[in-house]
């Protein structure tokens, strides 16, 4: 037999869980914090991609595959929603699990703050509306090993200091 | 012509001597045993470390499906005595956000989406249609499928944690085994 009943059940859940994960850009993200004259404090999806979207192909080892993340560098969403003389950035998940950038960080790796996997924007239920990728993962890098707590999922805060 | 033994440089070994080359023998036997066995092991022991880290982010994710439903509650309840818009969407994100948790890198995520998904769809769904002027019934309803949640949750959590705990007890009676095994041939050799 091809497909064993087990695997069968993991499809059928995961082509449910694809149907019914409706991914929307209505999501908003707070900024708090070192926030840059004139910006919002709730920013849409849309605001965010505005800066520059960018997409690249590239290995998840918590996917344990290659997808299309689209989003924007964390460096320019800096630049653009904070004010000058930031030097931190901490971005917490719906959790309420909190990760910190420094610049050095952000100006020495491309981190990016992806708002789309494969062509499509991310809900809650699919690791959205933003999660952060560091691209061109290899495991043999003991640099990109112990980088991997920082790629979070389900961001839903940042704030600049 | 006679052979002058110190002159010639041909020397026969001193019986002391004679008697340590069975302990070098066994001491590089040890020695090979200990490196023949590392090498064997190392990808399995890999497979074991990747096993070990996705089990305990599956306990992490799995109590997060549990933290993420019952603040999904408490924001729902809230919303409705506040009437607050937002904090039904926020109960919904809360519902959402643990599905993307069952659905992330998970150790055995059947026994999981068999029971917990249908239930937290069902929330949803109760949610997403009642909005704010929830009903006695629709409430009772809600509350019995959190009430499964958390009892499903709590026995996948376990059963994790017993499946590492088990691991964990294979892996230290084989490194004992090993150890025996070393401590018998040192033995050995100190007696030769």
């Amino acid at each position: 037999m091809l497909h064993s009943p087990k695997l069968v059940t993991t499809g059928f859940f995961l082509f449910l869980f694809a149907v019914v994960s409706v991914a929307d850009d209505s999501a908003q993200v707070r900024l708090v914090g070192e926030v840059a004259q004139g910006m919002d404090y709730r920013l849409s999806i849309q605001q965010i991609e505005s800066i520059g979207l960018i997409e690249i192909e590239s290995y998840s080892p918590y996917d344990k595959r290659a997808d299309r993340f689209a989003g924007v560098w964390l460096d320019q969403l800096v630049a653009h929603f904070g004010k000058p003389e930031v030097t931190r950035v901490t971005m917490r998940t719906i959790d309420d699990y909190e990760v910190e950038f420094t610049p050095s960080e952000w100006k020495n790796s491309r981190i990016l703050m992806v708002t789309r996997v494969n062509g499509k924007h991310i809900s809650f239920a699919t690791k959205g509306p933003i999660r952060i990728i560091i691209p061109g993962y290899d495991p043999r890098e003991k640099a990109h090993q112990v980088s991997l707590p920082k790629w979070i999922w389900m961001i839903t805060r940042m704030e600049f200091r | 012509m006679d052979m002058d033994d110190n002159q010639n440089g041909v020397q026969i070994a001193p019986p002391s001597m004679v008697r340590m080359v069975p302990f070098l023998v066994l001491i590089l036997f040890g020695i090979g045993i200990y490196y023949f066995h590392s090498l064997e092991h190392i990808a399995e022991r890999l497979t074991e470390s990747e096993q070990t880290m996705k089990m305990a982010d599956s306990i992490r994710h799995t109590l997060k499906v549990s933290i993420l439903n019952l603040r999904a509650s408490e924001a729902y309840l809230t919303a409705l005595s506040t009437e607050d818009e937002e904090l039904v969407n926020d109960a919904l994100n809360y519902m959402e956000a643990s599905l993307g948790f069952i659905f992330s890198e998970y150790v055995d995520v059947e026994p999981l989406a068999d029971r917990v998904v249908p239930l937290i769809r069902e929330n949803i769904h109760l949610i997403e249609t009642q909005g704010l002027a929830a009903t006695d019934e629709r409430m009772q309803k809600l509350q019995q499928n959190l009430n499964t949640l958390y009892r499903e949750v709590a026995q996948r959590e376990m059963s994790i944690w017993i499946t590492l705990q088990e691991d964990f007890i294979q892996f230290q009676s084989n490194e004992y085994r090993l150890q025996l095994v070393y401590q018998f041939v040192a033995a050995i050799a100190l007696v030769f």
